[in-house]
């Protein structure tokens, strides 16, 4: 048979046989928005529980201390730090894209700013920690830059930032202090601390709303060896910081500053050795499924992975993918034995109609072909109308969980993901329930021979 | 040439022979008529020399060719290139124009063999010429008369210009007229080129004109014989 010939007998087909074939097509239609909407939502759950809530696509791997309890009081035991070899361990690991070291802020900070936003400034106690700014590079980018590495010439004194050069501020440790021109140190934080400010702890201090983007070029002024817990008698740093953006690589509370400048604030105020170790490492994977495999990798190196739920989150989630699956598969089932129904009645009325083209010369393969294409078409229609109404269906769920949603914490833009393959393979999974359901039918069709046909025996 | 030797045939759901052993020769151009009353197997014998039965014993040669060793390939190829059939019930496809179910051999020939689109309508629309149906064309088979349709099974039974033309009571159907139109239009065609033609029939006109008249009986050619003039 040519392909002008099928193509042809198919059009005439699909034509004559248009309710037919809608009837056994919308069946599959239905089981594929079932299963690609939901199979959409679980990914797209999946995604935000893994790669931003309990980000799994990186993993934080950390020291355990070895901590003696005394009473109330635990007192460590021990290193509790990754040095450059550790490093070079991990980064060796089978399934580790990258390694980023992180170190904590290990000298009493204080940080004062906000009139601009909130009307009055406020002062707080700061917690932060340095990271390596290629970590952050595809969020923030270049304004997260070290100053430690390529420090400018800056005046040794000024009043007022007017007498410092673009990116520099006047700081002073105290306000008796002279001015020093020093360098603006960016900072970034995760989105989650905004999304806390804005839920509970703005109504609790009746504090105004903010939009994380306005946020962007806040400027705090931090003294660090400074402290309204505890008197301090040391030196003080007077720096001033800048956000620069949302990482979710970034602490959950409190700034995460370039990790050089971090190494040298601990250096020049922190206590002895405080700047020779790294507090834990970030390690980049080259796929979500390498997890189990490196956690494994680094548990055998006595590294401990900080823990955030991601694992249980990932098992839970991969149970719920699996049983979404089952159901659709069995959902799917159900519509290939409706195809098969339609395909054998279509069959049965055809008979006569296979047996004539028999007759005239068709073999019994040119039917089925004929036949099995046009349940394959059936099949791409079905997938192509399941998969879109799917599509659209998650995009309206979309914008009724946005409203419902827009005050928690944690709220994701979409709660669906549609990967391409998941698409391509709803489409495909039709054509392949189509042709099985129609499979049966034509071959007991065609098997028999054409003068049974034409005498409707 | 046609060779048949000792054919039986039963059906599945039937303890009794349709066919018992028959024995035929046919040469090439000659004209056959099989009469019979009805269920002595005529068009089982039409059906297994066409190609539309392989569940039969026995030997059937078409031009030296044994139908019982072809595979179903084969077989669709010997009904597509060298058999023309047409059929008491005419078995048009009524979803299909007139041309378009006289070029219905076309869609299923091999890619090496398509003649294209236009070639094959200008074939089929030659054919309907022929038969004299040329101006319904393009109309669906249920707007025509039971002769015009018995005219259009002609014309398709023609179209890959076969060497064996198979009838089943071509004029069964049809008054006296239209039958003796269909008679005249067949001898017209045998007359135009060495066409063999087995033709099953109750009609005495058909016998008439045949050179060779076989009688069936129960599965069996009770006679064979010159047909009266």
């Amino acid at each position: 048979m040519t392909g002008r010939g099928l193509v042809r007998s198919l059009a005439d087909d699909l034509r004559r046989h248009l309710r037919h074939l809608a009837a056994g097509g919308a069946g599959i239609a239905v089981s594929i928005v079932g299963l690609v909407f939901f199979l959409g939502l679980g990914l797209g759950v999946r995604e935000v529980l893994l790669g931003e809530i309990f980000p799994m696509d990186r993993l934080e791997v950390h020291r355990p201390a070895t901590d003696l309890s005394l009473l109330a009081i635990k007192i460590e035991l021990g290193k509790d730090t990754l040095d450059q070899a550790r490093l070079a361990e991990l980064a060796a690991i089978d399934g580790v894209a990258a390694v980023y070291p992180k170190m904590r802020l290990l000298v009493p900070a204080t940080a004062t700013g906000g009139e601009s936003l909130l009307g009055a400034g406020m002062q707080t106690e700061l917690v932060a920690d340095g990271v390596d700014p290629d970590l952050v590079a595809d969020a923030v980018g270049d304004p997260f830059h070290d100053p430690v590495l390529d420090p400018a010439a800056l005046p040794d004194q000024c009043l007022s930032d007017r007498d410092c050069p673009a990116g520099a501020a006047c700081v002073a440790p105290s306000s008796f202090a002279t001015g020093r021109c020093r360098e603006v140190i960016p900072v970034i934080v995760s989105e989650h601390m905004v999304e806390l400010y804005n839920g509970a702890f703005r109504r609790a201090y009746r504090l105004p709303k903010v939009d994380p983007e306005a946020l962007i070029g806040l400027g705090l002024e931090v003294r660090f060896g400074a402290s309204s817990l505890r008197p301090t008698s040391g030196r003080v740093l007077a720096e001033r910081l800048r956000l620069v953006g949302y990482s979710d690589a970034a602490i959950p509370l409190g700034l995460t500053m370039p990790l050089g400048f971090v190494r040298r604030i601990n250096d020049e105020l922190g206590p002895s050795g405080a700047a020779d170790g790294y507090h834990s490492a970030v390690l980049t994977l080259s796929s979500k499924d390498a997890a189990h495999r490196v956690v494994a990798a680094a548990e055998r190196l006595g590294l401990e992975v900080r823990d955030t739920g991601a694992r249980r989150a990932a098992s839970l989630m991969a149970v719920l993918l699996a049983v979404v699956g089952l159901v659709g598969a069995v959902i799917l089932a159900v519509s290939a034995l409706h195809v098969m129904h339609v395909f054998a009645l279509l069959t049965v009325l055809r008979r006569r109609e296979i047996a004539v083209m028999r007759a005239v010369g068709a073999s019994q393969g040119s039917v089925r072909l004929l036949l099995v294409t046009e349940a394959a078409v059936v099949g791409l229609a079905a997938g192509a109308v399941g998969v879109a109404t799917a599509r659209g269906l998650g995009w309206l769920t979309d914008r009724v969980a946005e409203s419902g949603l827009s005050d928690l914490p944690f709220a994701p833009e979409t709660l669906f993901a549609f990967p391409a393959w998941l698409l391509a393979g709803g489409v495909a999974v039709a054509v392949l329930c189509c042709v099985l359901g129609a499979l049966g039918p034509v071959l007991l069709a065609t098997a028999a021979d054409p003068a049974d046909g034409l005498a409707g025996g | 040439m046609i060779r048949i030797a000792d054919l039986h045939k039963r059906y599945a759901d039937s303890r009794r022979e349709v066919l018992r052993g028959v024995d035929l020769v046919v040469a090439n151009g000659e004209i056959v008529s099989l009469v019979g009353r009805s269920g002595c197997g005529k068009t089982t014998l039409l059906n297994i020399v066409g190609g539309l039965d392989r569940r039969w014993r026995g030997t059937v040669e078409v031009a030296g060719r044994s139908l019982a060793g072809l595979d179903d390939r084969s077989l669709a190829r010997y009904r597509r290139d060298q058999v023309g059939m047409v059929f008491q019930a005419y078995h048009l496809l009524e979803h299909l124009s007139c041309v378009e179910n006289v070029a219905l051999a076309g869609r299923f020939a091999s890619a090496r063999g398509a003649a294209g689109a236009r070639v094959e309508r200008a074939r089929a629309e030659e054919l309907l010429e022929l038969v004299g149906l040329r101006t319904a064309a393009d109309l669906r088979p249920g707007r025509l008369s039971g002769g015009e349709r018995q005219r259009v099974a002609i014309a398709r039974a023609l179209f890959n210009r076969p060497s064996l033309l198979l009838l089943d009571e071509p004029t069964g159907n049809l008054d006296t007229e239209t039958g003796a139109e269909i008679l005249a239009l067949l001898g017209e065609l045998h007359a135009g080129g060495g066409l063999t033609v087995l033709a099953a029939t109750h009609d005495a006109a058909i016998e008439a004109a045949g050179g060779r008249c076989l009688r069936l009986e129960s599965g069996s050619v009770t006679a064979d014989e010159e047909a009266a003039p």
